[in-house]
């Protein structure tokens, strides 16, 4: 893909985020004017810069929705949910083309039905709702045109060689939504005969709109029908186009103009541009500065044409400079058109001279443009307050390698104390030794500093995606025939850019979840003395090193005992366990998998995506989730998620061959025991550290290692996980480092055991462990 | 004669347009400037010497009618040739276009050749 079809795309996808939050914000308040230019905006945005491609379904298809909110902005039609539905349905129509052109190049195939389609469906919308006509219309258009020739074209040149004929019904408003039919027409490349169609009855004379289009045109040019289809791709709905004549014959090519040809043609074209000027009226601008450009205009254009007419005398008012102006026009057209100059036409002091010599010989310098404007007072421009972007758009790409550098310089930090011991070892060597000590704090500041600045690139709001859900609420909500509102709090909280796009999956959870079981539809909702309308609310904010996320509802809330027969039910806890349990410590086993509330399996929240994947998710993210509900108020979700996946400060323990580490937050303390102070209850081993009573792990059984002789001490590290303490054995234990902990992928990835690998000093890779996983594992 | 490399300053808020004009303006051998809006368009002219400006009618801020409104008041800006160039192509538009102060009018897309030969038209002659 080239580069500027890739920043389309780019662009157009923004445009289309920017679109779709406008006209979710209009449905609330459909009388928002910026609103409504914001939205209008982007749409002409993508029209203008789609028209560089050659994808005319998109072309016509954001033409027809552009024209449709001008007729908005307008005040012609009123905006409603109709039209908002219709447009979304156009953008995500956009963002699936956007898609295949990403992907291929060029847009789906049938993708000109389905623009054909949806542009008539957003005309419709135009119509203001005459069906009437809109049908006339229809069959005028869907009528098969004509056979080899049609019946109301004369014989025409040419024929034999192939022509094309054009039927265009301009849109009834065509007028207010920026198309001039007639000139459209006579803008036809190649254009050879045009006749206009009256409708079949015109109304009386004071029904009569004149603002109203009632014309067709059929028109025949000698241009190829694929110039034509271009020169009508703004209204490709409102045409039918076909060849005629001979039509096996291959269009004929039209000879690219010669290049000096073009050039005059161009010049001419300019030249008639700076009549316009000239004589158009203007308002509140400087008729002098206005001249001026004029001038040099026509001085470049001279020049580059290297004609030999040139104005040689300096002018210093507005009305003479005018008067020179005139007359160096009109001698450019007779000097182009092959003629000499005309002298005798300076009536008075000759403001100009024909020169036999190309300008760049000319005697005289140029008059000084300094001389011109010092005369006339011109009001100081107002400089406007410059606008500073307020964020920076970094390509994620670009910022992985840095933190990936980042990761690197600490891990090469980690070697360090290695060498030290080394040159320890080597000889004493002190001085080396603290050398290469301090060195390692350099690196150490050098490295924290470095991720701290990536960590900071890498911060975006969550409101980024959050923003995304309003569309979800809506259309979900409609789906099932309820009324909701979306809030969204604190989005400008940021957190690491991994774990704001890991979020939404989770979220988008929570929030079918809330649509689907928790908010009742209105009538239930007004039976239980609720307002109609319920209500989602996101609140993001940070607490302490975590963001945390509280997705609430105002829904009918969970029936905790139900959650407790379920589970009993479901053999997950015992009857006994289950009358002790407290309420939140209940409501917590909705996390537990294969325990869903709800019995049948909508097609919302689908099949298999419950609570515990939820929970699971967010774990794998490093967090934590909890809940919270009130059976006939609501429910809560809090999630509580790391801020970044980032360097983590590691405690490393040796079991059997391996090394593993358990991040140094989930650990209590390390001890060493005396193997006759192990208890035994059942299978389980505990120990009494104080006055608490430890279960223990044994690493080396969960992980199979070959059975050694009890040591005489055993080396137990205590590990706090959600609250619950827990005695890991192992072998030795290790000092802590810092280090990445990037999740296991591939054929790994299942080990649920493991929550990553990371790389240490010399090279050797080191197993994180997943301490939840393991000590439920332990259990069950 | 010294040949300076021209500058022509391309407004529009459209970056992928912006992008296909900077790209035919600069095949033709001139440097661009490039800005999104009036406003920024004002101060970038102010900043650095132009030769030609392409100005897009529909911005935010400030549009491409009141930029050349504008700048035709400005005793440095008021002189540049400017060309607007409009995805509308009606002829109240141009005169619109016209009546703002705007030397010349092209319709959006800007064909290459039609950029190309402008832009020969317009060479300045020499330094200003």
């Amino acid at each position: 893909m080239n580069s500027l079809l890739a920043q389309f795309v780019s662009e157009c996808r923004d445009l289309i985020e920017t679109a779709s939050r406008c006209l979710l914000d209009l449905e609330n308040d459909s009388s928002n004017k910026d609103q409504i230019d914001e939205l209008f905006r982007a749409v002409h945005t993508i029209k203008g810069a789609s028209g560089l491609f050659e994808f005319k379904p998109l072309t016509s298809t954001v033409h027809a929705g552009e024209d449709l909110l001008d007729a908005v902005r307008a005040g012609d039609v009123r905006f409603n949910s109709d039209i908002a539905d219709l447009l979304l349905e156009m953008l995500d129509r956009l963002v699936e083309w956007l898609d295949q052109i990403d992907a291929t190049d060029s847009l789906p195939a049938g993708a000109e039905d389905t623009s054909a389609e949806l542009s008539r469906r957003l005309r419709l919308q135009l119509e203001d709702g005459s069906a009437d006509e809109v049908e006339a219309e229809e069959t005028a258009e869907a009528s098969p045109a004509f056979d080899a020739w049609p019946e109301d074209v004369p014989p025409l040149p040419g024929a034999d060689k192939g022509l094309t004929f054009v039927t265009y019904l301009p849109s009834p408003n065509a007028f207010f939504t920026g198309d001039d039919p007639l000139q459209t027409v006579l803008k036809t490349p190649g254009l050879m005969w045009m006749q206009i169609q009256e409708p079949e009855s015109w109304p009386d004379l004071e029904a009569l709109d004149p603002f109203i289009v009632q014309i067709g045109f059929l028109a025949v040019s000698d241009a190829s029908q694929a110039e034509v289809e271009e020169h009508f791709s703004y209204v490709a709905s409102e045409i039918s186009i076909q060849t005629i004549g001979l039509t096996d014959a291959p269009p004929a090519e039209e000879a690219a103009p010669e290049p000096d040809a073009a050039l005059k043609e161009l010049a001419t074209k300019l030249l008639a541009s700076q009549k316009e000027l000239l004589a158009s009226e203007q308002h509140d601008i400087s008729e002098h500065k206005c001249l001026e450009s004029i001038d040099q205009v026509l001085e470049r254009l001279t020049n580059a044409l290297e004609l030999v007419v040139v104005r040689t005398k300096p002018v210093h008012d507005t009305a003479s400079l005018r008067e020179t102006l005139e007359h160096w026009i009109h001698d450019i057209e007779v000097e182009m058109a092959g003629g000499a100059v005309a002298v005798e036409d300076t009536e008075d002091d000759e403001p100009f001279a024909p020169l036999g010599e190309p300008i760049a010989a000319a005697p005289e310098p140029q008059p000084a443009q300094e001389d011109v404007s010092a005369e006339i007072a011109s009001p100081a421009v107002s400089t406007p307050s410059p606008r500073a972007s307020s964020h920076l758009r970094v390509d994620a790409e670009r910022v992985d390698p840095l933190m990936n550098l980042a990761g690197e310089l600490i891990v090469a930090k980690n070697a360090m104390p290695f060498l030290a011991q080394k040159a320890e070892a080597a000889d004493n060597a002190g001085d080396l030794v603290r050398e290469i000590k301090s060195q390692h704090n350099t690196i150490n500041r050098i490295a924290e500093e470095l991720q701290a600045a990536i960590m900071q690139i890498r911060m975006v709001p969550v409101g980024n995606i959050l923003s995304r859900f309003n569309r979800l609420v809506r259309d979900l909500s409609r789906k099932l025939g309820k009324d909701i509102q979306y809030l969204v709090d604190g989005e400008d909280t940021e957190a690491d850019k991994a774990i704001v796009d890991e979020l939404s999956e989770p979220v988008v959870h929570l929030i079918r979840n809330s649509i689907d079981h928790g908010i009742e539809d209105p009538k239930a909702r007004e039976q239980a003395g609720k307002p109609r309308q319920g209500t989602i609310r996101i609140r993001a904010y940070h607490k302490e090193e975590n963001v945390v996320l509280e997705i609430s509802d105002d829904g009918k809330g969970i029936d905790v005992d139900r959650v407790l027969t379920k589970a009993v039910e479901r053999g997950l806890l015992d009857q006994e366990k289950a009358a002790n349990m407290s309420r939140s410590e209940a409501l917590q086993l909705v996390f537990l998998p294969g325990l869903s509330t709800k019995e049948e399996v909508s097609d919302l929240s689908g099949r298999g995506v419950g609570m515990d994947s939820v929970g699971s998710m967010v774990r794998r993210m490093g967090g934590q989730i909890g809940i919270d509900s009130e059976q006939g108020f609501g429910t809560t979700v809090t999630l509580s998620l790391p801020l970044s996946m980032s360097v983590q400060r590691l405690m490393m323990v040796e079991v059997g061959d391996g090394l593993y580490s358990v991040p140094v937050d989930s650990v209590v303390e390390s001890q060493k025991i005396d193997p006759a102070k192990i208890r035994r209850h059942r299978n389980a081993e505990m120990v009494v550290l104080r006055d608490r009573l430890i279960p223990l792990v044994r690493l080396r059984d969960l992980f199979e290692c070959p059975d050694i002789e009890e040591p005489q001490t055993l080396s137990v590290m205590v590990v706090d996980v959600d609250g619950h303490e827990s005695g890991l054995v192992v072998d030795k234990f290790h000092p802590g480092l810092d280090a990445i902990v990037k999740p296991m992928t591939g054929v790994l990835s299942g080990h649920q055991m493991y929550a990553g690998t990371a790389l240490l000093g010399d090279g050797s890779i080191l197993l994180a462990l997943n301490l939840r996983e393991m000590i439920e594992c332990q259990y069950h | 004669m010294t040949t300076r490399p021209f500058k022509a300053l391309i407004v529009d808020d459209a970056t992928t347009v912006r992008m296909y004009h900077r790209a035919l303006v600069e095949q033709q051998g001139w440097e661009t400037v490039e800005a999104e809006n009036g406003v920024e368009a004002l101060e970038k002219a102010l900043e650095t010497h132009v030769d030609v400006m392409f100005v897009d009618v529909n911005m935010p801020v400030m549009d491409g009618y009141t930029f050349i409104k504008t700048a035709r008041q400005s005793e440095t800006l008021g002189h540049i040739p400017a060309v607007m160039i409009s995805t509308e192509a009606q002829l109240v538009d141009q005169d619109k276009a016209f009546a703002a102060g705007a030397n010349h009018y092209l319709i959006k897309p800007a064909a290459p050749d039609d950029i190309a030969t402008l832009l020969k038209l317009l060479e300045p002659k020499e330094l200003p």
